[in-house]
């Protein structure tokens, strides 16, 4: 089976870093931006199957850049990450399309099975 | 100032107190969650060594450097929040602009951040103390400080400056690019001068009508002293 292609969205360069190592080494295929620009343009030329998204970003917060993602690749599934759990996130981001929301700190077994949920393939 | 704080004045106050710390603690999450991963991957390097992978002392090293960074920016993030959690210690009373100063360069940081514009925090003249709220001071360059980010177009640089001259004190909130005026600064301003009145100051845009670009806020009355 092909490995899930993940992209990581995050302003904080080095979590995104160390993320997309974590997710290598667990056999995914991850890609790093750290821009809702940079999530853009990522999605505009490779093909993706979850894409992990930080709420609190600087220019295009989480839910604007999931909208941007689902408008280029309408099958994508997003995963909102949110750092303080406000009760409004969760429905905010379903409302953007969304498809789960998860606390950070993250704990790499749960996103694991969330990702691979996620595609499917859980 | 010379009179008591008002109601208005107390009620603002706090709503800046809890906004800019939520701000903050949210910094000082991110450098959790980056510690988080961190350490994670070191766990992941420790786990494949003992899978029989050989663990690369460079690379091992090079993550420990990261996390004693972060260490580092929580520290200086606790203590920034811990001095600025101080400024209701003393509601009202003598202030010296240098500690106006210093508290405002730390808020500031992260609101330009978020704006995406570098900051520059001039130094202010040494020896000034004045009389007033220093809660409503540094909530006021920081709302002029947001006024410039929020409004149309781009800055590649924010700086802010302080000035004082013939007992009339300065704060100036200048972009490196003119902005356009929109919704939320029309609101904004509306806000700084009905804030700044309660200080006994004022409030001025200099410039084209529709254009931002420099926002001065100026203390006629303020008992300054030294310079």
């Amino acid at each position: 089976m092909d490995a899930l292609r993940v992209l990581v969205v995050d302003d904080e360069s080095e979590l995104v870093e160390a993320l997309v190592e974590r997710l290598e080494i667990r056999g995914f295929q991850a890609q790093g931006a750290t821009s809702g620009a940079e999530a853009i343009s990522a999605a505009q030329d490779h093909q993706f199957d979850v894409a992990v998204v930080d709420l609190k970003m600087p220019g295009m917060d989480g839910l604007q850049v999931i909208r941007q993602l689902m408008k280029i690749q309408p099958e994508l599934k997003c995963l909102l990450l949110t750092g303080h759990g406000a009760a409004e996130n969760p429905e905010q981001g379903r409302r953007c399309g969304a498809s789960d929301c998860m606390m950070k700190p993250i704990d790499i077994d749960v996103l694991t099975r969330t990702l691979a949920e996620l595609a499917g393939r859980g | 100032m010379g009179s008591p704080i008002n109601q208005t004045l107390l009620e603002q106050g706090l709503n800046f107190l809890g906004r800019e710390t939520a701000r903050q603690t949210h910094e000082i999450t991110n450098v959790h969650n980056i510690i988080n991963e961190l350490s994670g991957l070191l766990g992941d390097m420790l786990a494949a060594a003992a899978a029989g992978r050989p663990l690369e002392p460079e690379r091992v090293g090079k993550i420990v450097t990261k996390i004693q960074e972060q260490i580092q920016r929580g520290n200086n993030l606790v203590r920034g929040l811990n001095r600025f959690a101080h400024s209701v210690d003393v509601l009202a009373g003598m202030f010296d602009l240098e500690e106006v100063a210093e508290r405002v360069e730390f808020l500031a940081e992260r609101h330009a951040r978020l704006g995406k514009v570098r900051l520059r925090c001039l130094p202010p003249p040494k020896n000034v103390s004045f009389d007033g709220f220093l809660l409503g001071y540094q909530q006021l360059i920081l709302d002029a400080l947001d006024l410039i980010l929020e409004s149309d177009g781009r800055s590649n640089e924010v700086c802010i400056g302080y000035q004082v001259a013939d007992g009339v004190m300065e704060f100036i909130v200048e972009s490196d690019q003119p902005r356009v005026k929109n919704d939320r600064t029309v609101k904004g301003i509306k806000q700084i001068e009905a804030l700044i009145a309660e200080l006994g100051g004022r409030l001025s845009v200099p410039g084209e009508a529709g254009v931002l670009q420099r926002v001065v806020l100026s203390f006629p009355h303020l008992q300054a002293g030294g310079g």
